[in-house]
């Protein structure tokens, strides 16, 4: 037994143990979603920024940066999602809030459009709940790759060993009544990761002599790396060591941009805005959010990938692996021991949380509304376990490829999310004449661009068609139909104050 | 320092923008 290992062990007993004795505290999807609406400013923002993309934050984007520096994409994104971040919380939180107070207190996506439109054929929530759970299930398959790289980096076992043992202790614990979900076990993962990224960062920063010398000795080994506007290569199993791609052009500009417009639709984060205690918490819940929970690990995330680069005498065999090896190189075998569960248990509470969503869309949306609207609570219960387990293995077959990139994954998810459902969102809290067809026709088209793109062997993030083709859907079919009633422009004008 | 530094634009975008929309939600947070 190496320190390392006792240390991993002993925090995930640690973290089972309080779930266990907190077992009975949440029992069900409402539960955990309206014990939200308790949450104070300080779990919301952690919730809605860090906690969200664990596994994206510590594998992903340290990965890209690893493999090209500034270069490529990494910093475009980066800066991209910050500024969307800032827009969403700034213009669409409040104003959501506001409209989840006249929509029957609504707290998921599905059930605010078909609340926000009087959609009494339910067309609308079963069409965003189908999306939801289709591109759920690669949001989940990206948080079981980032599981199975770290014990895979961590204690050296094949990769699909390490993707089952993850994806089973992840079911199992979601069966337990998904205690991990709980949010303020959320609040203190996402604070912890945070805290992980910005030490790691200036520590290694103070190692090396400063940001001067990290991007003199980045610069000697290619200038592409500390080039924003340039391409690099890596590809360390075929021989390709950061060699020059040539300029990256505005089309991998304006596809790193757009990650931006992904926050608009995302139904975990805008659940969040809808859950937050009063729409007057959000100013205080913003600044943290964007502060501490976004710029500070978006950074830090950047400058690991970096270290990386200089730090390691072997270059890595998967660049995604660069935050797990450094921890283990710069940290004694204890503290990196704590680390490395505390990413692991985070990387579990987002894929937990989002199985726990897309088992409620079946169970929920489905199952109760359609072929059976007699069912007992118990029954849903199981119904919404089974479809766990189905879920949890779709997710699996996904993440089977061994070269599965976790930024790959969650780059797919966050443009069918916001693809679909930003535009429809948008319109939905800004333009009065907007009406239930439109927004229908809106999410479609935004999620079946989605799908299509990828055969057009375009260079061109999919989230910019995506985006632009939802919202002329929107517009076009809300003005061809009947206008929306007067009970729902009155509603509109209630909330946006006129 | 060496002999590489950032060239002029990718240190704005590096060092720029990021710093800024934390300043932006500050103000907000005092001018909501």
């Amino acid at each position: 037994m190496n320190p390392t290992l006792i240390t991993f062990i002993g925090y995930l007993a640690v973290m089972i143990t309080i779930g266990i004795i907190t077992y009975r505290m949440t029992h069900t999807l409402s539960d955990y979603v309206l014990g939200g609406r308790k949450l104070n400013s300080w779990v919301t923002a952690f919730s809605a920024s860090a906690s969200d993309f664990s596994g994206w934050l510590l594998i992903g984007l340290p990965g890209a940066a690893y493999a090209a520096g500034l270069g490529q994409w990494s910093l475009w994104i980066a800066v991209g999602l910050a500024v969307g971040a800032m827009i969403n919380w700034q213009y669409v939180a409040k104003r959501l809030r506001i409209y989840t107070e006249y929509t029957n207190d609504s707290i998921t996506l599905p059930q605010f459009f078909e609340n926000r439109f009087r959609d009494n054929s339910h067309l609308l929530r079963v069409i965003s709940a189908l999306f939801i759970l289709a591109f759920f299930l690669f949001y989940t398959a990206s948080g079981l790759v980032a599981g199975a790289k770290l014990f895979q980096g961590t204690f050296e076992v094949d990769y699909h060993l390490a993707l089952v043992i993850g994806a089973i202790i992840i079911v199992a614990y979601t069966f337990l009544g998904g205690f991990l979900a709980v949010s303020y076990t959320d609040f203190i993962q996402g604070a912890l990761m945070s805290a992980a990224l910005l030490f790691t960062s200036i520590y290694g920063l103070i190692q090396i002599g400063g940001f001067g010398e990290l991007f003199n000795q980045l610069g000697s080994i290619n200038t592409s790396l500390i080039d924003a506007f340039a391409g690099t290569s890596y590809d360390e199993p075929n021989g390709v060591l950061w060699e020059s791609a040539g300029a990256i052009g505005a089309v991998g500009i304006i596809s790193a941009l757009a990650w931006g417009l992904g926050y608009f639709g995302q139904p975990h984060i805008l659940a969040r805005f809808m859950a937050i205690r009063s729409h007057k918490e959000v100013r205080k819940a913003r600044l943290i959010s964007v502060s501490l929970g976004l710029v500070i690990p978006l950074y830090g995330a950047l400058i690991i990938g970096m270290l990386g680069i200089v730090t390691f005498d072997q270059p890595l065999a998967d660049s995604e692996q660069v935050f797990i090896q450094l921890v283990q190189v710069v940290y004694n075998p204890w503290v990196a021991g704590f680390l490395l569960a505390a990413v692991l248990a985070a990387i579990m509470s987002t894929v937990d949380s989002q199985l726990l969503v897309s088992s409620s869309a079946l169970s929920e949306d489905f199952y109760r509304r359609y072929l059976r609207k007699e069912a007992s609570d118990k029954e849903l219960v199981w119904v919404g376990r089974i479809s766990v387990l189905v879920i949890a293995i779709i997710a699996l077959t996904i993440a089977w490829n061994e070269t599965s990139s976790v930024l790959d994954l969650v780059s797919y998810a966050w443009a069918g999310f916001g693809a679909t459902f930003g535009p429809a969102i948008l319109f939905s809290l800004f333009w009065r004449k907007t009406t239930r067809n439109g927004v229908l026709a809106g999410i479609i088209v935004g999620g079946v661009t989605i799908f299509l793109w990828p055969l057009t062997g375009s260079e061109l993030y999919e989230m910019v068609p995506g985006f632009i083709l939802s919202s002329i859907a929107i517009v076009v079919f809300s003005l061809v139909g009947k206008g929306p009633t007067k009970e729902m422009q009155d509603e509109y004008d209630k909330v946006a104050g006129v | 320092m060496g002999e590489f530094v950032l060239d002029g634009w990718t240190l704005f975008w590096f060092a720029v923008p990021m710093p800024l929309l934390v300043v932006w939600a500050v103000i907000t947070f005092f001018t909501d």
